[in-house]
C-alpha cells in the first residue's frame, strides 16, 4: 500500500487484526487498542487485556474510536481492512500486511520491523522454530502419528491442512497429518470442508478439535454427542482434545504457536 | 358591456387546487405549494441530520468548531475532514440518488413496490460486488464491477419486459423474477467463498459508508450533476405516468418511449448509487412514499424523495457509527428500521384521508386540459 513513515519506537499502537494483538504482546508491546473478531472478545490467551480499548471489529473498525486514542502506528490486515486504509494513514502511520495464516511468520517478522523490534522478532520466531523441531525430534516413532484439525463453525465443519497456521505448527514438529488434510493438489490447503454426514471420514490417530463462536460451540456439542463422532475411532479410544479455538485458530503469532506446542507436548508425549 | 369586461378580466386557466402559478411572460409555472412546503421542511431536517453527523460521535464537536474546522484549521480538521465529512456528503448523494431513482421506478411500474431493490438493480450490482470480492479482484474494481452488474440486471428486465409496450404489470414481473434469479446466484458465490471474503460480502450487501469517501462521493456528484437535465425533464414527463395509457397516448404522449427514459433514469442512478455504498436496500422504496404521502400528491415528488432519502441515508450512517459503542452498525440495517417504521406509521396514520384527497387520473387530466399547458414544478 505505499511507503510509509513510522515511527522508530511507536508506543501508542492499535492492532486491526488477532494476528496482531499475539505480535504486539509477543514483542512486550501492550497495544493500546485493539478490533475484535467479530464473533468473540479480544483472546483471552494473552493475559489480562484489560487496559485494551476495544476499538470495532477487524471487518468494521471504529475509525473514531481510533483516532481518539491518538496511535502513533496501526498495524491491519490488506484482505480485511482495505477500503479503510486512507482514512487509517491520516489518523497515524498504517502497516497493512497481505494474508493471514499462510504467511503468519512473514507477517510477524513485518510487523515486528515496523515495532521497532525486529530483532526481538526474529530470535522469538527462532526459538519457536528450534523448540517445535527438537519436540519433533523427542517424539521418535510417535512422529508418525497422524494428526487430525477439526473446526466447528457456525455452518459448516472445517478440517485444516498444511497452510493453516496450526497446520503450519504441526509441519513444523514434523508430524503426520492424515491423507485428507494433506490437501494434496488443492489450490488452497488452508482448510477444507467436511460434510456432517461424513464426519467420520476426518481420520487421524489423534484428534485436536475446537469451536467458533458460540454457534460454533452450539454444532460442537451437537456434533460430537452423535454417533458419526463416537465412531471415530481416535474417539473411540480416548484420543480426541478439545482445544482452544483462539490459540488454534485465531490467535496466530509465536504465542499462540507456543502454546500449540504445550497442548502437543501435553496429549502427544507418551 | 359589463360581459366582456368580465370575460376579459378572467384568468385564461382555472385556479388549480393546492398550487400557485408563476408566471413570467409566456412561462407559467406551477408550483405544489404542499410539495414545496415538504421539500422546505426535509431540507432542514437534512441540514439538522449532517450537523448532527458532523458534531456528534466519539469526539464531541461544537457547532461553532465545527463550522471553524469546515472553514480553517482547528485542532479537529481530521476528526471532521476525513472521518466525518466525506461519509455524509457521500449519504446525502447516495441517498438523493436512490429517493429519485425510488420516485421514477416507481411512478414508471405505477407500483409502491417497484423500487431498485425488487426490480434487480441491487441484486445485479450485489452479484458482481460479492464475484469481486470473494474472487480476489482488485479493490479498486469493486465499484465499477457493481455498476456494471446494475446496469447489466436493469438492461435485462428492460429487455424482457420491453417486448410490446413495457407495461407497467410486466417490468415489476420482469424485474422481480430477474432479481430472485441473481440473488441465488449471490447465495452461491458467498456459500463457496472464504469466510473472510463471505464477511466482506456480506457487509457490502448490507451497504455501508464505512471506510468509503470523497472519491466515492465525487464519482456520485458528478453522476447526478450529468442527470439534472434528464431530471429536469423527467419531473413533467413524470406528469402523464399515471394516466392509463390509451388516455396517455390520447394526449399526445409517447407512452412506451417515455416509460423507457423514465426507467432507464431511474436505474442508471440507482446503480450509481449502489456501486458507491453497496446494496442498501429500502432508502429506494420508503423515501419517494414518505415523501408522495407527506405532500400528498398522487405520484412520488422528485425533488421532495432525493431528500427524504438524503435524510434517511446520513441519519442511518451517523446511528450506525455512534450508537452501538464500539460496533459499527451498517447503515444499510438502519435505514429499514428507520425508514420502514416511518412508513408504517404514515401509512396507519393518514393512509385513509391521502387517497381521498389525492385526484385521480381523470380529474387530474381534466385539470390539465382546462389548465392549458402548465408546467408542474
Amino acid at each position: 500500500m505505499g511507503a510509509t513513515e513510522i515511527p522508530a519506537e511507536p508506543q501508542r499502537v492499535v492492532v486491526l487484526d488477532t494476528d496482531k494483538i499475539d505480535t504486539a504482546l509477543s514483542l512486550g508491546v501492550t497495544p493500546i487498542g485493539a478490533a475484535r473478531a467479530s464473533e468473540a472478545e479480544l483472546p483471552g490467551y494473552l493475559g489480562d487485556l484489560s487496559g485494551v480499548a476495544v476499538v470495532g471489529t477487524t471487518a468494521e473498525p471504529d475509525l473514531e474510536a481510533i483516532e481518539a486514542l491518538e496511535p502513533d502506528l496501526i498495524l491491519g490486515s490488506k484482505f480485511r481492512q482495505e477500503a479503510f486504509y486512507d482514512e487509517l494513514n491520516a489518523i497515524a502511520p498504517t502497516v497493512f500486511t497481505e494474508q493471514v495464516g499462510v504467511t503468519w511468520k512473514e507477517n510477524f517478522l513485518l510487523d515486528g520491523d515496523a515495532l521497532g523490534k525486529g530483532e526481538e522478532a526474529k530470535g522469538l520466531l527462532e526459538a519457536y522454530e528450534a523448540r517445535a523441531a527438537e519436540f519433533g525430534a523427542s517424539l521418535g516413532d510417535a512422529l508418525a502419528t497422524q494428526v487430525s484439525l477439526v473446526r466447528f463453525m457456525p455452518d459448516q465443519i472445517r478440517y485444516y491442512g498444511p497452510d493453516s497456521f496450526s497446520g503450519i505448527v504441526l509441519g513444523d514438529v514434523g508430524l503426520a497429518r492424515p491423507e485428507l488434510q494433506q490437501l494434496n493438489g488443492a489450490e488452497d490447503r488452508r482448510f477444507g470442508e467436511v460434510s456432517a454426514e461424513e464426519l467420520d471420514t476426518v481420520g487421524g490417530d489423534v484428534v485436536f478439535y475446537c469451536a467458533y463462536g458460540t454457534d460454533g460451540e452450539a454444532m460442537l456439542a451437537e456434533y460430537t454427542a452423535g454417533e458419526l463422532w463416537q465412531s471415530i475411532p481416535a474417539v473411540q479410544g480416548g484420543k480426541a482434545y478439545p482445544v482452544d479455538d483462539e490459540i488454534w485458530m485465531t490467535g496466530i503469532g509465536v504465542t499462540a504457536a507456543g502454546l500449540i506446542l504445550d497442548d502437543l507436548e501435553k496429549h502427544l508425549a507418551a | 358591456m359589463t360581459r366582456t369586461e368580465l370575460q376579459r378580466s378572467e384568468p385564461r386557466t382555472l385556479p388549480l387546487p393546492g398550487r400557485t402559478v408563476l408566471r413570467s411572460g409566456d412561462l407559467s409555472i406551477t408550483v405544489h405549494r404542499r410539495s414545496a412546503l415538504v421539500c422546505a421542511l426535509f431540507l432542514i431536517a437534512l441540514l439538522g441530520a449532517v450537523t448532527a453527523a458532523l458534531c456528534l460521535g466519539d469526539t464531541y464537536i461544537t457547532f461553532a468548531d465545527t463550522i471553524a474546522t469546515l472553514t480553517g484549521t482547528t485542532g479537529y480538521d481530521r476528526t471532521i475532514e476525513v472521518l466525518r465529512l466525506p461519509r455524509t456528503v457521500l449519504a446525502v448523494a447516495a441517498g438523493a440518488a436512490l429517493g429519485i431513482a425510488g420516485a421514477l421506478i416507481q411512478s414508471v411500474a405505477r407500483n409502491p413496490l417497484a423500487s431498485p431493490d425488487i426490480i434487480g438493480v441491487t441484486a445485479g450490482a450485489g452479484l458482481a460486488a460479492t464475484f469481486a470480492l470473494t474472487a480476489g479482484l482488485a479493490y479498486a474494481l469493486l465499484a465499477p464491477a457493481a455498476l456494471t452488474g446494475g446496469l447489466a440486471a436493469a438492461a435485462l428486465v428492460l429487455l424482457a419486459a420491453a417486448r410490446g409496450s413495457l407495461s407497467a404489470p410486466r417490468f415489476v414481473l420482469a424485474g422481480v423474477a430477474v432479481a430472485v434469479l441473481l440473488k441465488s446466484g449471490t447465495q452461491i458465490l458467498l456459500l463457496a467463498a472464504d469466510a473472510i471474503d463471505a464477511q466482506r460480502a456480506q457487509i457490502w450487501l448490507i451497504g455501508t459508508l464505512a471506510g468509503r469517501g470523497w472519491t466515492e462521493a465525487a464519482f456520485l456528484g458528478a453522476f447526478l450533476l450529468l442527470a439534472l437535465p434528464a431530471l429536469v425533464w423527467a419531473q413533467r414527463a413524470l406528469d402523464t405516468t399515471d394516466l392509463d395509457d390509451p388516455t396517455a397516448t390520447g394526449i399526445g404522449v409517447r407512452v412506451t418511449r417515455q416509460r423507457i427514459a423514465l426507467a432507464v433514469l431511474g436505474v442508471v442512478l440507482a446503480s450509481a448509487a449502489v456501486a458507491q455504498v453497496g446494496a442498501v436496500e429500502f432508502v429506494a422504496l420508503a423515501a419517494p412514499q414518505i415523501a408522495r404521502r407527506l405532500a400528498r400528491t398522487s405520484r412520488p415528488p422528485l425533488l421532495a424523495s432525493a431528500l427524504t432519502g438524503a435524510v434517511l441515508l446520513v441519519l442511518a450512517d451517523w446511528i450506525g457509527r455512534t450508537a452501538f459503542g464500539d460496533y459499527q452498525m451498517p447503515a444499510g440495517v438502519l435505514t429499514a428500521a428507520l425508514g420502514g417504521v416511518y412508513l408504517i406509521y404514515l401509512l396507519l396514520t393518514k393512509g385513509t384521508r391521502n387517497e381521498k384527497q389525492t385526484p385521480g387520473p381523470w380529474s387530474r387530466l381534466r385539470l390539465r386540459a382546462r389548465a392549458g399547458r402548465v408546467r408542474d414544478l
